[in-house]
């Protein structure tokens, strides 16, 4: 279908003006943060800072003995703990499914994939008393699990499809050839997985970093709160007003998200209408 | 018969696999499986954080029906949900139709709507706070300078005005990845089918009613139920925009539950809460299947 010209400077005049509109909060918020505090709350809004000032970064990094910075440095550490054990756990998983069937398997395949039927926030009331039992509340540990238990189902999947999606014969072939099955995985079926894991691995990341409700409720120790709930309680209590310590923090905490959105956004589309089209 | 040997038989020639399988299991039994047998057990106790757990039998979900509150919790949901899901849905086919082109920049703009999704709820909700903001917030200044409006909004100040305002920051965070869903299914009709009813005489609209949506309704379901899922979970962005009020207004069944758990330590009362929860959650996701696999079928 030939499209007209007035078809298409509509196509690009309509999704530029679209796209200054999806743009616009974040951009503002940006420019907020980089004001100095004095112009933030005027009336009119001033749209540009009469000069740019990192001093909003520089304070909220080391106010209060830099607890924003323990905050991140928290998100980081349950963020690669939690893509750490559901790389390792999903890919030998995946494996299972896709190669290694034994009679009875499939009721561990439903029963992992039934974690996406039910929410885990049903199980917020006895997973809390369960953490308080095993000493795991307040504890990167115990985020890091149930992060992960709860991403298994999506990325067992992805990684049995990526698996599944590779000719059977390679594992027959190096199994005639004298290599054990944890060889195979290691050496062939890995190797040969990497859009499979990358898929998994930004999946993983955004889900971590972003999760706010079982970080709010399993960690609520200052010490070991994520960066979510930290911003939030900088507005909920003590910064309410203070929009330029807001807006820094919200920039601080996208900024991972949109770095790794941006380098990797190819996987990260492709697994998530991978469900989308058959 | 099965017998000892014969199970053990099973298991030393499934070895490999089970191993491979074990963290897996483990994880998904430990902290899936047991929290769910557990809150169903929960919910017929008045359940203690120390000391003797009473059994009730239905008595916490006799109070559940009693409880103005939890009706309001369960009402505002829904409510909420009406209302987003449209939103979400019309902006987002409307993208994916606008995108739906070869022509060059498309994957810059495509990017581009997706960027919000990529945000946690959490910021996005502190990133409209400031712009909802009743003295200096960049929304009353527009609408004013440009005439709409002759005093500020308090854009979260009544229930309604905050459901409103709420959804459209859900709107603008969510329907990028409602147009993914439904872009790939309108990338997934073949060319042919356009060119023959173009062929036949068909119109654009008639294109559009008679072969895209046909061809890609399996997809829209997908990308229906999935917001509509997610809106039926919403907690974050009440939780950070307006705390469920004003007067508990805007109170998600989410947030009823966390606060009947961890603020009012009712832990047998918040379990029946979660079960209701989890039965609507589970009819929604049946009824998704369905629709899928009846459309397979044909």
């Amino acid at each position: 279908m030939k499209l007209k010209k007035w078809q298409v400077v509509g196509f690009y005049l309509t999704n530029t003006l679209l796209a200054i509109a999806f743009l616009a909060p974040i951009l503002w918020t940006l420019m907020t943060s980089l004001k100095p505090t004095h112009q933030i709350l005027t009336y009119p809004p001033r749209l540009l800072p009469e000069r740019f000032t990192l001093e909003h970064y520089r304070t909220i990094l080391s106010v209060n003995d830099a607890e924003f910075l323990r905050y991140v440095v928290n998100s980081l550490i349950v963020t690669s703990g939690t893509i750490f054990v559901v790389i390792v756990v999903s890919s030998l998983a995946g494996y299972a499914f896709a190669y290694l069937r034994f009679p009875g398997i499939n009721v561990f395949f439903v029963a992992i994939l039934a974690t996406m039927m039910v929410p885990f926030q049903s199980l917020l009331i006895p997973l809390y008393g369960f953490m308080q039992k095993i000493g795991l509340l307040n504890s990167y540990f115990g985020l890091v699990l149930m992060y992960s238990t709860f991403q298994l189902p999506f990325c067992v999947f992805m990684m049995r499809n990526s698996f599944a999606s590779l000719p059977p014969s390679l594992r027959e072939s190096a199994l005639l050839d004298g290599c054990t099955e944890a060889q195979v995985f290691r050496k062939i079926y890995l190797p040969l997985s990497l859009p499979g894991f990358a898929t998994v691995l930004v999946y993983s990341f955004m889900t971590s970093w972003n999760e706010f409700l079982m970080a709010l409720t399993f960690n609520s120790n200052v010490k070991v709160q994520t960066l979510q709930v930290g911003l939030t309680n900088y507005y909920l209590s003590r910064y309410r007003t203070s929009w330029e310590m807001i807006t820094t923090g919200s920039i601080i905490t996208m900024i991972p998200v949109l770095v790794v959105f941006f380098v990797l956004q190819r996987y990260y589309v492709r697994g998530l209408t991978s469900g989308a089209v058959k | 018969m099965p017998n000892l040997y014969s199970i053990q038989r099973f298991f030393s020639k499934h070895r490999t696999g089970m191993l491979f399988l074990a963290p897996a299991v483990a994880l998904n039994l430990v902290f899936f499986i047991q929290p769910l047998i557990r809150v169903i057990q929960m919910s017929f106790y008045n359940w203690r954080v120390i000391g003797t757990n009473k059994f009730l039998g239905l008595g916490n979900y006799q109070r559940l029906v009693n409880d103005p509150l939890f009706w309001r919790a369960l009402s505002n949901t829904v409510i909420y949900t009406l209302v987003v899901t449209p939103g979400i849905f019309l902006l987002a086919l409307a993208l994916a139709l606008l995108l739906n082109r070869k022509l060059p920049g498309t994957n810059v703009f495509r990017t581009i709507y997706f960027v919000p999704v990529a945000i946690s709820f959490v910021v996005s909700s502190l990133v409209w706070l400031w712009i909802f903001n009743e003295l200096y917030g960049i929304l009353n200044y527009g609408l004013s300078s440009l005439g709409l409006i002759s005093s500020r909004i308090s854009w979260l100040g009544s229930t309604w005005m905050a459901r409103i305002s709420v959804s459209l920051m859900v709107v603008w965070k969510t329907a990028g990845f409602s147009m993914m869903i439904l872009l790939a299914g309108l990338q997934g009709v073949p060319v042919q089918v356009y060119e023959a009813a173009s062929i036949d005489g068909a119109s654009t609209r008639q294109r559009f009613l008679y072969v895209t949506m046909p061809m890609i309704r399996p997809t829209f379901i997908l990308a229906l139920m999935i917001s509509l899922i997610g809106s039926f979970l919403a907690f974050d962005h009440f939780h950070v925009m307006t705390q469920g009020g004003p007067a508990n207004g805007t109170l998600t069944i989410v947030m009823y539950i966390f606060r009947t758990g961890f603020e009012y330590f009712n832990l047998g009362y918040g379990s029946a809460m979660s079960i209701v929860l989890l039965v609507i959650l589970i009819v929604l996701s049946v009824i998704q299947t369905r629709f899928l696999d009846s459309d397979n079928v044909e």
